[in-house]
C-alpha cells in the first residue's frame, strides 16, 4: 500500500501531500491508466462533480504527472496540446490560450478561482501575469456552471490551481523544491513550496524565479524574447469545525522582450516590466441546515502595473489597474431530482489607468452580477444542468469627449442576460451522448470602446468604437464518448453564432501623423464552428496510445469570408511506455496549412513535429525525486504558428531539452 | 493547552498575520504618469523659404510632384525654412507654443548635409551641403520624446552651383 501511496503522491504533483497521504481509503483506481490516485483538490468550490463536469475533466484538465511532463515556459505553452488549444503569441512572452479559435476576453484566467486581472486578452504584446511552475492542477471551466464565474459561457475559464488559501489541513511539514531547464533559451527556472500545520491553522507559502534568454529557432535567434520573472506569495486559513476562512498575498513580477523587425511590431523590440499585487480573502461556512449546504466568500484586490519602455528607455505605454471583486456562493443541498446548485452575486470594480504615449482615456468600470446554477438527475440514465446569470455594466472613461473623431465618448451601461443548458445521457452501458446550449455575453473592454492612438509594442494605430453593443453569442454542442477500462472515445462537434461578434481588423489603411497602420474594433455577424475528437487506447497494461484532434472554421456572416487568427487542423498523438515508475514516450504534433485568411494576414504552412518524453520517480529514505526528461522538436523542423505574430521573421522554437526535476519531502 | 485558550491563541495568531499581509500589502501602489499636454494632430508638412515660397509639399504620406526634393547647395546653407504643419484638410497649423513639442529630424546618419535649427527659432531651419550628391531626411515633431507626428524619407539633393 506504501508503494501506492507513494505512486499516487506523484502522480499528483504532490497534491496528495495536503490530501492527507496517509489516507490509504482515499486512493481510487483510474480506470483509464489503471493506476492509483487521490482525489484532485477541489478548487472550484465546487463538491460535487456532475456527468459534465466529468467529461471536462477526462478531456480539458491537466494535472499530475502529465502537467509535470507538459510543464512550459508559459501557461499557454503548457496546454497548447490539449484538447481544442491553441497558442496566440507574439515571442515566447506574451502567449495566450486559444480555445476552438476564441481568444481574448471569451476566454477567463484564473488562479484558484479569481480572474488574473491582467492586459494579456487585450493586445497580444501582453503575457499572462500567472507562473506556471507552481501550479498542482490546470482545469478547463464549461458547460452551464461557467455561468458562476463569468457570463461569456461560449467560451472557457482556464483556472490554475495552487490552493493559495489552504483548504485543509495538512498533517505535517511537507516541502517541494522543483527546478527546470530548457536548452532553446538556456531558460532555467526553481520553485520553493512549503505547506504546514500550526494548531488549527494551515500556512502556505511559496517562491520561484524564471530567467530565459532569447529563443533559438532553426532559422536563427529571435532577439529580444527572453523573460525573467519573480513570484512569491504567502497563505494562511483557519480551519475549525464548520469555518474556513483565510488570506493571501501574491506580488507577480515579470520584465519580458517583445522581438521587433517585422509588420505588426516596433522596429527595434520592446521592453516591458510587469508588475502584480494581490491579496485575497476566502470564508466557507458550513450552514448544515435542511436546504442550504454551506455559504462561500471570496474578496480580491489586485493592483497591476505595466510599462512599455522603447530601446531609448522611453516609456511608450503605461497601463494601471486596480480591481476589487467579490463572490458571495450559496450552495443548496440534494433536494428531490435537484443534486446540486448554486446561487451567488458578485461585484466587481475596475480603476484602469493609462499613461505614456497612449490616447486612450483612463476609465473606471463596475460590474454587479447575480446567477443561478443547478443539476439536475432526472433519472439513472439522463442528468441536466441549468444556469442564468444576469449582469449589470458600467463604463465610465474619464476624458468624456462628444467631439471625439472615433466617436461619443461618454458613459456606457449595458445590462445582459446569459443563460446555459446541458444535458447528458447514458444510451448504453459505457456510452454516452449529450448537447450543451449557450446564450453567452460580453462587454466591450475600455480598449474595445475607447482607443484611438497608436500602440508601439503592437506597432498599429488602434481606434475603438463607443456605440459597440454587448457581444452575444448563441451557441450548440452535440458529443458522445464511450469510456471502458481501456478505451476513452469522445467526440464532439459545435456550431456558434455571434449576432455581434467584437473584433478588432487591420483596415488597410494608414495613420499618416504615426505612419502606423489602423487597426479599428468593430461587432459584425460571425460564425465559429467546428469538431473535436479524443481518442484514449490501452491495447497492453504497459502501453497507452492517445490522439487528439481539432478543426475550427470561422467567417464573417454577412461576406462569408474567413474571420482572422483560426488555427488550422491539428492532431496531437503519442505513444507512451509505461513500468513501475518509469514513464517513456514519443508524441507527433501535425498541422494543416491555413490558407483561410482574413485581409492582410498571411498564410501559414503546415508542419508535423516529433518530441520524446520520459518521466521516473525514484525514493531515497523521505526523499521523492520526481524527473522529467524532454525532447521537443526532436528533429529541428521548421514550422510556424499560425497564431504567432513573429512568424514572419522567425520560425517557432527548434530542438529542445527540457528537464523538470521536482523533489518532496 | 486548555481549548478555549488554543482557540484565542489561534485567533490572535491569525488576526496578527492577516494584519500583517494588509500592512504589507498596503504600500502604495505604483501610480502611472499620464501625460497632460495635448498632441499636435497634424498629417502633413510644408516648408517654406523666406519669400512664402513652397519648397516641400508632404501630405498624408505622399510629396506633391515638383515639390518633393529639398535642393541644398554644397558647401553653403539654404535660406531659413519655415517647418509648418497641416491638418487632416491641408489647413496650415499655427506654429505649436506648447515647450513639451519640439521639431526632430533624421538625416540617417548623413555626411552629404546637415540640418541646423534656428537659434531661438522653435520651427525654423536651415540645410547645408557638404557633399554633393543624393541623401534623404526624417521631420518629427516630438511630444515628451515620442513622435507626435513623423514623416517618410524626404529626398534631399545636395548640388554644386555653377559658377
Amino acid at each position: 500500500m506504501k508503494k501506492l501511496i507513494l505512486i499516487a503522491f506523484l502522480l499528483t504533483g504532490g497534491n496528495a501531500i495536503s490530501q492527507n497521504i496517509v489516507d490509504s481509503t482515499s486512493l481510487k483506481k483510474d480506470t483509464l491508466t489503471g493506476v492509483y490516485t487521490t482525489p484532485d483538490i477541489e478548487v472550484s468550490d465546487y463538491v460535487q462533480k456532475t456527468a459534465f463536469d466529468k467529461i471536462i475533466e477526462m478531456s480539458y484538465s491537466l494535472s499530475g504527472k502529465d502537467l509535470q511532463r507538459n510543464m512550459n515556459t508559459t501557461l499557454a505553452a503548457t496546454i497548447k496540446n490539449e484538447m481544442g488549444m491553441s497558442m496566440r503569441s507574439m515571442g515566447p512572452a506574451p502567449s495566450r490560450p486559444v480555445f476552438r479559435g476564441l481568444s481574448g476576453e471569451r476566454i477567463t484566467i484564473s488562479e484558484d478561482g479569481i480572474k488574473t486581472n491582467d492586459l494579456s486578452s487585450t493586445s497580444p504584446d501582453h503575457s499572462v501575469a500567472l507562473e506556471t511552475f507552481t501550479v498542482e492542477k490546470i482545469e478547463v471551466l464549461r458547460g452551464p456552471k461557467l455561468l458562476t464565474k463569468s457570463p461569456t459561457n461560449v467560451g472557457a475559464v482556464i483556472n490554475a490551481i495552487r490552493n493559495e488559501i489552504p483548504q485543509e489541513l495538512p498533517d505535517k511539514i511537507n516541502i517541494n523544491f522543483g527546478t527546470y531547464g530548457e536548452s532553446v533559451n538556456s531558460g532555467f527556472s526553481s520553485s520553493l513550496v512549503i505547506k504546514a500545520p500550526v494548531l488549527d491553522f494551515s500556512l502556505r507559502g511559496e517562491i520561484s524565479n524564471r530567467n530565459t534568454g532569447n529563443q533559438k529557432t532553426p532559422s536563427g535567434t529571435l532577439l529580444n524574447s527572453g523573460i525573467n520573472t519573480f513570484n512569491y506569495s504567502g497563505g494562511l486559513s483557519y480551519i475549525k469545525n464548520k469555518i474556513i476562512t483565510g488570506i493571501s498575498y501574491r506580488e507577480f513580477k515579470t520584465d519580458y522582450g517583445i522581438p521587433g523587425g517585422f509588420i505588426g511590431a516596433h522596429p527595434f523590440g520592446v521592453n516591458i516590466a510587469m508588475k502584480k499585487k494581490q491579496i485575497n480573502f476566502k470564508l466557507k461556512y458550513d450552514v448544515g441546515s435542511k436546504y442550504l449546504e454551506n455559504i462561500e466568500a471570496e474578496f480580491s484586490r489586485v493592483n497591476y502595473n505595466h510599462k512599455e519602455f522603447e530601446k531609448s528607455g522611453l516609456i511608450g505605454a503605461e497601463f494601471g489597474i486596480t480591481n476589487y471583486s467579490a463572490d458571495i456562493l450559496f450552495n443548496h443541498k440534494t433536494s428531490g431530482k435537484i443534486k446540486s446548485g448554486i446561487a451567488g452575486i458578485s461585484f466587481n470594480h475596475r480603476d484602469f489607468d493609462i499613461g505614456g504615449f497612449v490616447f486612450t482615456t483612463p476609465a473606471k468600470s463596475l460590474n454587479l452580477s447575480a446567477f443561478v446554477y443547478e443539476n439536475i438527475v432526472i433519472n439513472d440514465k439522463l442528468s441536466v444542468e441549468l444556469s442564468v446569470r444576469y449582469n449589470y455594466d458600467e463604463i465610465n472613461p474619464r476624458d468624456k469627449n462628444y467631439n471625439s473623431s472615433i466617436g461619443y465618448i461618454t458613459n456606457k451601461i449595458y445590462n445582459t442576460l446569459s443563460a446555459g443548458a446541458s444535458a447528458v445521457y447514458r444510451i448504453f452501458r459505457n456510452h454516452y451522448a449529450g448537447i450543451n446550449l449557450v446564450r453567452s455575453t460580453r462587454v466591450p473592454t475600455i480598449e474595445e470602446l475607447y482607443s484611438e492612438g497608436p500602440h508601439l509594442a503592437a506597432y498599429s494605430y488602434e481606434i475603438g468604437n463607443p456605440n459597440l453593443k454587448s457581444e452575444l453569442a448563441y451557441g450548440g454542442e452535440l458529443f458522445t464518448y464511450y469510456r471502458s477500462e481501456n478505451l476513452y472515445v469522445m467526440i464532439s462537434g459545435y456550431y456558434n453564432d455571434f449576432p455581434n461578434f467584437i473584433i478588432p481588423r487591420n483596415t488597410g489603411k494608414i495613420n499618416y501623423a504615426t505612419l502606423l497602420p489602423i487597426y479599428a474594433t468593430e461587432g459584425v455577424p460571425a460564425i465559429l464552428t467546428g469538431f473535436e475528437t479524443q481518442l484514449e487506447f490501452k491495447p497492453f497494461k504497459f502501453l497507452q496510445l492517445d490522439l487528439n484532434a481539432s478543426y475550427t472554421y470561422g467567417k464573417f456572416n454577412q461576406t462569408g469570408t474567413p474571420l482572422p487568427a483560426i488555427p488550422p487542423f491539428k492532431i496531437i498523438s503519442s505513444l507512451s511506455y509505461k513500468r513501475n515508475n518509469f514513464l517513456f514516450g514519443v508524441i507527433n504534433e501535425s498541422a494543416s496549412k491555413q490558407l483561410r485568411l482574413d485581409t492582410f494576414e498571411e498564410s501559414t504552412d503546415g508542419y508535423s513535429i516529433f518530441g520524446l518524453f520520459s518521466q521516473y520517480i525514484l525514493r531515497t529514505g523521505k526523499l521523492i525525486h520526481n524527473i522529467s526528461a524532454n525532447i521537443d522538436n526532436i528533429f529541428n523542423t521548421e514550422y510556424r504558428n499560425h497564431l504567432s505574430r513573429v512568424k514572419s521573421i522567425m520560425p517557432e522554437p527548434g530542438r529542445n531539452f527540457r528537464v523538470i526535476y521536482r523533489l518532496f519531502f | 493547552m486548555d481549548k478555549n485558550l488554543k482557540n484565542l491563541l489561534g485567533i490572535i495568531i491569525y488576526v496578527a498575520i492577516s494584519s500583517l499581509f494588509v500592512v504589507f500589502y498596503s504600500c502604495a501602489d505604483d501610480p502611472v504618469t499620464t501625460q497632460e499636454s495635448e498632441h499636435l494632430e497634424a498629417e502633413g508638412l510644408v516648408l517654406k523659404d523666406t519669400t512664402n515660397n513652397i519648397i516641400l509639399k508632404y501630405f498624408k504620406g505622399a510629396l506633391t510632384p515638383g515639390k518633393d526634393t529639398i535642393n541644398v547647395p554644397n558647401m553653403m546653407n539654404t535660406s531659413v525654412l519655415s517647418v509648418i504643419f497641416l491638418d487632416s484638410n491641408q489647413v496650415e497649423l499655427p506654429p505649436e507654443e506648447d515647450p513639451d513639442h519640439t521639431l526632430g529630424f533624421d538625416t540617417y546618419g548623413s555626411t552629404k548635409f546637415s540640418v541646423t535649427k534656428v537659434t531661438g527659432q522653435q520651427w525654423k531651419i536651415f540645410m547645408s551641403g557638404l557633399t554633393p550628391g543624393n541623401d534623404s531626411v526624417k521631420f518629427q515633431v516630438l511630444h515628451e520624446g515620442h513622435a507626435d507626428f513623423t514623416t517618410i524619407a524626404i529626398p534631399v539633393r545636395i548640388f554644386n552651383i555653377v559658377q
